[in-house]
C-alpha cells in the first residue's frame, strides 16, 4: 500500500472533474442546423444500419491533460510506495567525552564500543558506515567508509578528550545527513534521558560505575607580589576514598598530602606559590580516569601600562599621580605612553596612546551631589559607586557632538568618552577637587584601577593564562601572523584576520602562543585543564541497550520515494500534450 | 415583409442588366421580339397554300386572282419572350446564420429587373404546397408580396404536388441550393422540356461549402427537422468534401445532358459573383 507524506493534497484532486466538465461543456453536442443532411447520409445509414448510440466523442488532449494532472497531484501528496530493500548505510554516533577512557586498559567503554561496532558491522551488512564524535559540539570523522577497514581508519581521530559530549545534537546530524535512510548507533557509557523505541535509532551503553577522584576546579591568582594556588578535589562516586595530592615544579616537589574526600564531597586547598615558579603540576594517584588526575597551571597574566601624567604642576597632579600609582599597573619602561593624562585641548598624537583629560577649574564651580547618571555598560564604570560623593564642576559644561557621556550630573556631563577613528579611546574629565569629596572614597581609585584594566586588556596577548578545556581562549594578535605551540611541540600557524581570534585548543597541557613577529615578538605560556566535574563522576556510567533497528523483514520492506518518477512522468506527458497541440494546429 | 430590402437590392442591381435572349427558339404571346416561326407581324417571311384553318385575312386575294390558287402570305411572327423565374424556396434557402435567402431574392429581383429590360413578360413561381406564383409578379420586384422563405416542402416534392404551368418556349431560371436526395436529370428534364433556355443558378452558403470544425456536433437538417449526432473529425470532414463534388458533377452531368447552363454562387459573396452569369450568357450588361 501506498503512504503519502502530505494527503491534504488530496484536495487538488477537484481539478480533475473540473476539468472534465470544462471539457463537456465545450465538446457536448452542439446543436447546429445544415442545409441538407444530404452529404451525411452515409453516416446516419452507417447508424441506422446498426442500432448503435453515438456518445460524445471526447479529444486525445483532453485525456492527456487528465494525466498530467492526475499525476501532478499523486506528486503533490508524496507517495512512497513499499518496496524492497536490503541494506541502509550506518551513522555511528561516539561519545568523545573523556569519560570514555575511564577504567583498566581493555575494558575502557572506546575500546569495548570499537569491538562491539566491529561486531554489529560484521554481522549486519551495512550500505556504508559514517562516523560522527559527539564532544561538545558534534564533528564528522571523515568521509563516508564503503567498508568496514575504512571505518575502523578512521577511530585514530576519536580521541575522547572533551569535556563533555553533546549526544542529543549528535544524533540530530546524524538524522539531517541520513534523509531517514540511516540507521543511526550510539556509543556511549552513559544510559539516554530519553530510550529511543523500534526504529532507526539503537543506544549501546558500554560504562561502568567506577570510583574517581578528579580536580574540578584548579586557579592561580596574583596576590600581592606572590602568587596563590587553589585546588578543588572532588570525589563524585558512591563511597569515600583517599587519594595521594603532589604539587610539584621542574620534578621538584612544592606540596603533598594525603587527601581523604566523603561520597559526594569535594575537598580545597589554597597553597601560596613564589611567582618565579613557571609551571606548576599537581597531581593524584591514579585512579579510573587518568585524565582529571593532573592539572598545570602558569604564573597568572599581570599586565602593566606606560603611563604619563602631563598635568601642571599642582594639587590634581599629584592626587592624579597617586592615585595611578597605588593601582600597581605602571609600567617602569621607557617609550610611548600608552595612557595619558593631560589638559591640553589636543588630542594627544601616539599610535596606541588612549587619553584623560581633565578639564581646567570653572570660575564658578558648582557642587554635584548627584543623583548622578552613570553608564553602567562602559568599563570605566564598572563596579562604580557614586552614592553619597560630592562632585565640583562647571555648570555650564556641555556635551561635544562625538562625545558620549559615562557620567552626568543630570544633564551637566562630567566624564565622558571619544572613540576616534583610529580605534583608541579619550575620556575628559572635570573634577575640581576642593569642591569635591570623590577623591576622599575608594571610588576614585577603583575610577583610575577601571581605566587602566581597559587600557590593559586592549594590549596584546592573553586575557588570563590558565583556562578549562572547552572554554573560549581569546587572543588578541600583535601581528596578522600567530604560531601556536602544542604540548605535544607541534607547531600550527594560525592567521588573524581580525585582531581577536579564539585560540583553537582540543585537549588540556601547557601551550604556547607567539605573535608580533614583524616588530615586537611576543610569546606567551598559557595551561589548559580538563576540570570537568560532570564527566568524572563515573558513578552514572553504565551499560546496556536501548532501542532496535527494524528486523532485516522490516528493512526489505522499505517505503521508496517514487515523486521524481511521478514528475518526470508529468514532464513527458506535457510534451506529448505540445506534440498534440501544434499538430492541430492550436485546436483543442 | 421582411425581404423586401432584399429585393429593393436586387432591383437595384438588376438595372445594369438585361436578360440576354436566345434568338434560335423564342416563341411567346405577340409582343415586341420576332420570332422565329411565323405569325402576325406586319413582316413578311413567305408564301404557301392555304390550309383550312389558316386566317381568312391573311389570303392574298391579288395572288388568287391572279392564278386562280389561293395563297396565304405568311409573315414572321411577333413573338413576347418571357421568364419563368423558378424559385426554391424551401427551408434549406433560409438556413440559419447564413444569407442564402436574401441571395435567392436578390438574385430573382435581379433576372427579373433584367428581364424587364430586354422587354420580357415573366412569372415568378416559388415552392410550397405546389409551385405557385409570387403576388404582383408582373411587377417590378419591389411590388411582389407573399413571398416566404422557408417552405415546409422541399423542391421536389412541391413539383410532385404541383408543377408550375411554365411557359412554351420561355427562358426559364432556376434558382435554388440543389440540395435535394436523388437523380437531378428527371428534374431538368422537365424543367428544360419546351424550354427557350434554362439557367439554373446554385446559391450556397460557405456553411454548404465547407464542413463543420471537428468536435461533437449534432446536425439538424433545415427541412425535415431531422437530427443526427456525429463526432467531427479530419476523416469525415474529407468525405464531405467528397461527397459534395460527386453531388456538383451529377449536376453538371445533368445539364449537360438538357443543354441547361449550371453555374453556383456563393450568397455571401454573391455581388462579386453576378459576373458569372454574363459568363453563362444569362444576362447582358445594358
Amino acid at each position: 500500500m501506498p503512504a503519502f507524506t502530505y494527503p491534504l493534497a488530496w484536495i487538488a484532486a477537484v481539478t480533475l472533474p473540473a476539468l472534465a466538465g470544462i471539457y463537456f461543456l465545450r465538446h457536448r453536442y452542439r446543436r447546429k442546423e445544415v442545409s441538407s443532411l444530404l452529404f451525411w447520409q452515409m453516416h446516419r445509414e452507417s447508424r441506422e444500419g446498426g442500432t448503435k448510440t453515438e456518445k460524445p466523442r471526447w479529444p486525445l488532449v483532453f485525456f492527456i491533460e487528465l494525466l498530467i494532472l492526475a499525476l501532478l497531484v499523486l506528486a503533490a501528496t508524496g507517495p512512497r510506495w513499499q518496496t524492497p530493500q536490503t541494506r541502509r548505510p550506518l551513522i555511528v554516533v561516539l561519545d568523545d567525552s573523556q569519560s570514555m577512557l575511564a577504567g583498566p586498559e581493555g575494558q575502557r567503554p572506546r575500546e569495548l564500543a570499537i569491538e562491539s561496532l566491529g561486531k554489529i558491522a560484521r554481522k549486519r551488512g551495512f550500505l556504508s558506515f559514517r562516523l560522527i564524535a559527539s564532544g561538545e559540539t558534534p564533528r564528522l570523522l571523515g568521509d563516508e567508509a564503503r567498508h568496514p577497514k575504512e571505518m575502523e581508519a578512521q577511530f585514530a581521530q576519536w580521541t575522547c578528550l572533551s569535556p563533555g559530549a553533546n549526544l542529543q545534537s549528535a544524533i540530530g546530524l546524524a538524522r539531517s545527513i541520513s534523509h531517514g535512510e540511516a540507521d543511526i548507533l550510539v556509543l556511549t557509557d552513559q544510559a539516554p534521558e530519553d530510550p529511543p523505541g523500534k526504529g532507526r535509532v539503537r543506544w549501546a551503553a558500554l560504562g561502568l560505575p567506577r570510583i574517581n577522584f578528579a580536580f574540578v576546579n584548579a586557579a592561580r591568582t596574583a596576590y600581592g607580589g606572590e602568587d596563590r594556588l587553589l585546588l578543588e578535589i572532588a570525589n563524585p562516586s558512591a563511597s569515600a576514598g583517599e587519594s595521594r595530592l603532589q604539587i610539584t615544579t621542574n620534578g621538584q616537589t612544592l606540596h603533598e598530602e594525603t587527601v581523604r574526600v566523603e561520597a559526594g564531597e569535594s575537598y580545597r586547598i589554597t597553597v601560596p606559590v613564589p611567582p618565579a615558579i613557571p609551571v606548576l603540576h599537581a597531581t593524584l594517584s591514579e585512579d579510573a580516569l587518568p585524565g582529571d588526575n593532573t592539572v598545570a597551571l602558569v604564573p597568572p597574566i599581570r599586565r602593566t601600562i606606560r603611563v604619563a601624567n602631563n598635568l601642571p604642576d599642582g594639587p590634581l597632579k599629584k592626587l592624579v599621580g597617586g592615585t595611578l600609582a597605588s593601582t600597581g599597573m605602571l609600567s617602569t619602561q621607557e617609550g610611548e605612553p600608552e595612557f595619558l593624562v593631560h589638559d591640553s585641548e589636543n588630542i594627544p598624537t601616539g599610535k596606541g596612546t588612549w587619553s584623560l583629560r581633565l578639564l581646567p577649574a570653572s570660575e564658578k564651580p558648582a557642587r554635584f551631589t548627584g543623583p548622578f547618571v552613570t553608564d553602567t555598560s562602559h568599563p570605566a564604570t564598572k563596579g562604580l559607586s557614586l552614592t553619597g560623593a560630592i562632585w565640583g564642576g562647571d555648570p555650564a559644561a556641555q556635551v561635544k557632538v562625538d562625545d558620549l557621556p559615562v557620567i552626568t550630573a543630570g544633564n551637566i556631563p562630567l566624564l565622558t568618552h571619544f572613540n576616534g577613528m583610529d580605534g583608541r579611546n579619550h575620556l575628559t574629565l572635570q573634577y575640581i577637587p576642593e569642591h569635591s569629596t570623590l577623591h576622599l572614597t575608594p571610588q576614585w581609585p577603583a575610577l583610575f584601577w577601571n581605566l587602566l584594566r581597559w587600557r590593559a586588556q586592549a594590549q596584546p596577548g592573553l586575557k588570563e593564562s590558565n583556562h578549562r578545556l572547552g572554554m573560549d581562549i581569546p587572543y588578541r594578535a600583535a601581528g596578522s601572523e600567530i604560531i601556536l605551540r602544542r604540548p605535544d611541540g607541534s607547531a600550527q600557524k594560525l592567521q588573524a584576520p581580525g585582531k581577536d581570534i579564539r585560540l583553537p585548543i582540543d585537549s588540556p597541557g601547557v601551550y604556547q602562543v607567539t605573535s608580533g613577529f614583524a616588530f615586537e615578538e611576543t610569546t606567551e605560556t598559557f595551561a589548559v585543564n580538563f576540570l570537568a566535574g560532570q564527566e568524572s563522576d563515573l558513578s552514572k556510567a553504565t551499560a546496556g541497550e536501548w532501542g532496535s533497528w527494524d528486523t532485516e523483514t522490516d528493512v526489505r520492506i522499505e517505503y521508496a520515494n517514487f515523486l521524481p518518477y511521478l514528475v518526470l512522468a508529468a514532464l513527458a506527458a506535457m510534451a506529448w500534450h505540445l506534440f498534440c497541440i501544434s499538430r492541430q494546429k492550436g485546436r483543442v | 415583409m421582411k425581404h423586401r430590402p432584399a429585393l429593393l437590392e436586387g432591383e437595384k442591381l438588376g438595372l445594369r442588366y438585361a436578360l440576354a435572349l436566345p434568338q434560335a427558339t423564342l416563341a411567346g404571346l405577340r409582343g415586341e421580339q420576332l420570332g422565329k416561326r411565323a405569325g402576325s407581324s406586319v413582316d413578311f417571311q413567305d408564301y404557301r397554300d392555304y390550309q383550312p384553318g389558316d386566317d381568312l385575312r391573311h389570303i392574298d386575294w391579288n395572288a388568287f386572282a391572279r392564278t386562280d390558287q389561293l395563297i396565304v402570305k405568311l409573315f414572321r411572327e411577333e413573338a413576347q419572350p418571357h421568364l419563368d423565374l423558378i424559385l426554391d424556396t424551401s427551408g434549406s434557402m433560409a438556413l440559419k446564420g447564413t444569407p442564402k435567402a436574401d441571395a435567392l431574392l436578390k438574385l430573382a429581383a435581379i433576372f427579373s429587373t433584367a428581364a424587364m429590360n430586354a422587354r420580357c413578360s415573366q412569372a415568378v413561381w416559388m415552392t410550397g404546397e405546389g409551385f405557385n406564383r409570387v403576388g404582383n409578379d408582373t411587377e417590378p420586384p419591389s411590388a411582389w408580396a407573399g413571398i416566404e422563405v422557408a417552405g415546409a416542402h422541399t423542391f421536389e416534392e412541391s413539383f410532385a404536388i404541383l408543377p408550375p404551368a411554365l411557359r412554351r418556349q420561355g427562358i426559364r431560371v432556376l434558382i435554388s441550393d440543389l440540395l435535394w436526395p436523388g437523380d437531378p436529370l428527371p428534374t431538368l428534364r422537365k424543367l428544360s422540356e419546351d424550354a427557350a433556355a434554362l439557367y439554373v443558378v446554385q446559391v450556397l452558403s460557405e456553411d454548404d461549402l465547407e464542413p463543420p470544425e471537428p468536435g461533437n456536433l449534432e446536425l439538424v437538417d433545415s427541412e425535415t427537422g431531422e437530427t443526427l449526432n456525429l463526432y467531427i473529425d479530419a476523416t469525415i470532414r474529407e468525405q464531405y468534401h467528397q461527397t459534395f463534388i460527386r453531388f456538383q458533377q451529377s449536376w453538371d452531368n445533368a445539364a449537360r445532358k438538357t443543354g441547361a447552363k449550371l453555374v453556383t454562387l456563393t450568397a455571401e459573396n454573391l455581388e462579386n459573383s453576378l459576373r458569372r452569369l454574363e459568363e453563362i450568357d444569362a444576362l447582358e450588361p445594358v
